[in-house]
């Protein structure tokens, strides 16, 4: 078929920016997209999805015939989801590339804390009932007339990391207010998914990105204070941010507001059995239901280093399966716990 | 057009179509005043060259110890001057970025001229 151009994957270029203006606008000035601070994120191939929730609603009326007249548009919002390296920035303190993101996650900034185990660390720690929308971009470079998309009034629910992989990265997903390709946009009538823009984004002309990708294995954990050391091998983080869209008002198709559910970070930890000493407590500790402190301090260099805590983890019994020259001993889904009108039961450090 | 030295570990940037890999301590970039400002603002470990100056790193302490495999062996009287220019850095970087404006601003995308960015060529093939 001449004068068709299949497109491929691997011409994209992701960008995150955090809407400032409200989960409905996007930063833009006089209705071009205003590109200042968002950042290049390094996404990884086939885990790129924002999907347009659109569905056409049945009339259901009676006309003589049982086949179905045309449809008509429902509510309407959208989702994503990405996989993504976290990559430090390589200086000791300093935010990295997927700052817009993690921002969204805790519902504010990062934070300088100085005076920690480890030295200056930038850190985010949740902050309670505040949101942080997000404006999701992904360009197909020097393509500007096909295959570009975006995600406008973006809130993540849920971020898993998985340690003890070759490389230390994210999956995050969510939930928007609308997703918009560049080839409807001009057909969108509706004020909501435009977020004030008045013609589809520009790829921006530069960016650049920070630091080296790393291994998500060679760390040290720490499980109330007391570190594991060659007996860990499954270590994993999911976090519910427990936020989401408000939507079927009654003025809009579209969600306006983000609401906040309970939320909670799950861990998943997997150990080959043993007569440790310290093994042995973490199955007393699941018994008796005591919340303790997990942490995962993964490098040693300043500048590529990344610390997690989760706070107050109720370890759920443990399984024990046979594997092939070992017993694997394995606390699933024991989810973390605060001191009353508290919010710290998770933070990512970077150091 | 003006000189920034990187004290990071390693950057990567796309200007206008240019690349420019930051793999060494005290690289030197040539950069517009915007690129420079898009740059700070995505956290690239870029100091301008007045301010990389006041810590007194010499060019000859660079052309030894600027890699971080040279870092290894360099004396503790110039990992002290990277501590501090990293720490300012840093420091630049703890102040929260102003939001970005929804209306009305002038700098959607900057498009400077080409060819706008030059690798210093000391360390060139590093």
């Amino acid at each position: 078929m001449p004068g068709i151009n299949i497109q491929s994957p691997y011409a994209r270029r992701v960008y995150a920016q955090i809407q400032s203006g409200g989960l409905l606008s996007v930063p833009n000035s006089s209705g071009s997209w205003n590109s200042s601070g968002a950042n290049y994120i390094r996404v990884t191939e086939d885990s790129f999805r924002f999907t347009p929730n659109e569905p056409k609603v049945a009339t259901n009326i009676l006309h003589g015939s049982a086949s179905s007249l045309a449809r008509i548009s429902g509510r309407k919002s959208g989702s994503w989801e990405m996989n993504c390296p976290i990559v430090p920035n390589g200086t000791q303190a300093v935010a990295p590339d997927i700052d817009p993101i993690l921002q969204s996650v805790f519902g504010g900034p990062g934070a300088l804390a100085t005076g920690t185990a480890f030295g200056n660390a930038w850190q985010y720690t949740i902050s309670n009932l505040t949101s942080v929308p997000l404006f999701l971009a992904g360009f197909l470079h020097a393509t500007a007339a096909t295959g570009n998309i975006y995600s406008i009034g973006s809130i993540p629910q849920s971020l898993s990391i998985d340690f003890n992989g070759n490389i230390l990265g994210m999956s995050v997903r969510g939930v928007s207010v609308s997703v918009v390709p560049n080839e409807a946009f001009a057909a969108i009538a509706d004020v909501e998914p435009k977020g004030g823009l008045t013609s589809f984004p520009s790829e921006p002309g530069s960016f650049s990105t920070n630091g080296a990708v790393m291994n998500a294995f060679r760390g040290t954990l720490k499980i109330n204070n007391v570190v594991f050391a060659g007996q860990c091998d499954m270590f994993s983080v999911e976090f519910q941010t427990g936020q989401s869209l408000k939507d079927n008002y009654v003025d809009s198709a579209y969600p306006m507001a983000v609401i906040y559910g309970a939320r909670s970070a799950v861990v998943n930890i997997g150990f080959v059995n043993n007569d440790s000493a310290a093994l042995a407590q973490l199955k007393q500790y699941a018994r008796l239901s005591t919340p303790i402190p997990i942490e995962f301090d993964l490098g040693t260099v300043a500048g590529q280093r990344v610390i997690v805590n989760v706070n107050g983890v109720q370890l759920v019994p443990e399984t024990l399966t046979e594997q092939n020259g070992y017993i694997a001993c394995q606390f699933s889904n024991s989810a973390s716990s605060v001191t009353p009108g508290l919010s710290n039961d998770f933070s990512i450090a970077f150091a | 057009m003006a000189t920034f030295r990187f004290v990071g570990s390693t950057a990567h940037l796309h200007v206008q179509g240019n690349i420019v890999d930051l793999t060494y301590f005290g690289q030197k970039v040539e950069l517009s005043e915007d690129d420079y400002a898009l740059f700070f603002a995505n956290r690239v470990a870029l100091l301008p060259q007045s301010e990389f100056a006041a810590f007194g790193i010499t060019e000859s302490e660079l052309d030894q110890f600027a890699t971080a495999a040279e870092m290894a062996s360099a004396p503790a009287s110039f990992l002290k001057k990277v501590d501090a220019a990293r720490a300012k850095f840093s420091a630049l970087m703890s102040v929260p970025a102003a939001p970005a404006p929804t209306e009305p601003v002038s700098n959607d995308v900057v498009m400077p001229e080409q060819n706008t960015t030059e690798v210093a060529p000391e360390h060139a093939g590093n």
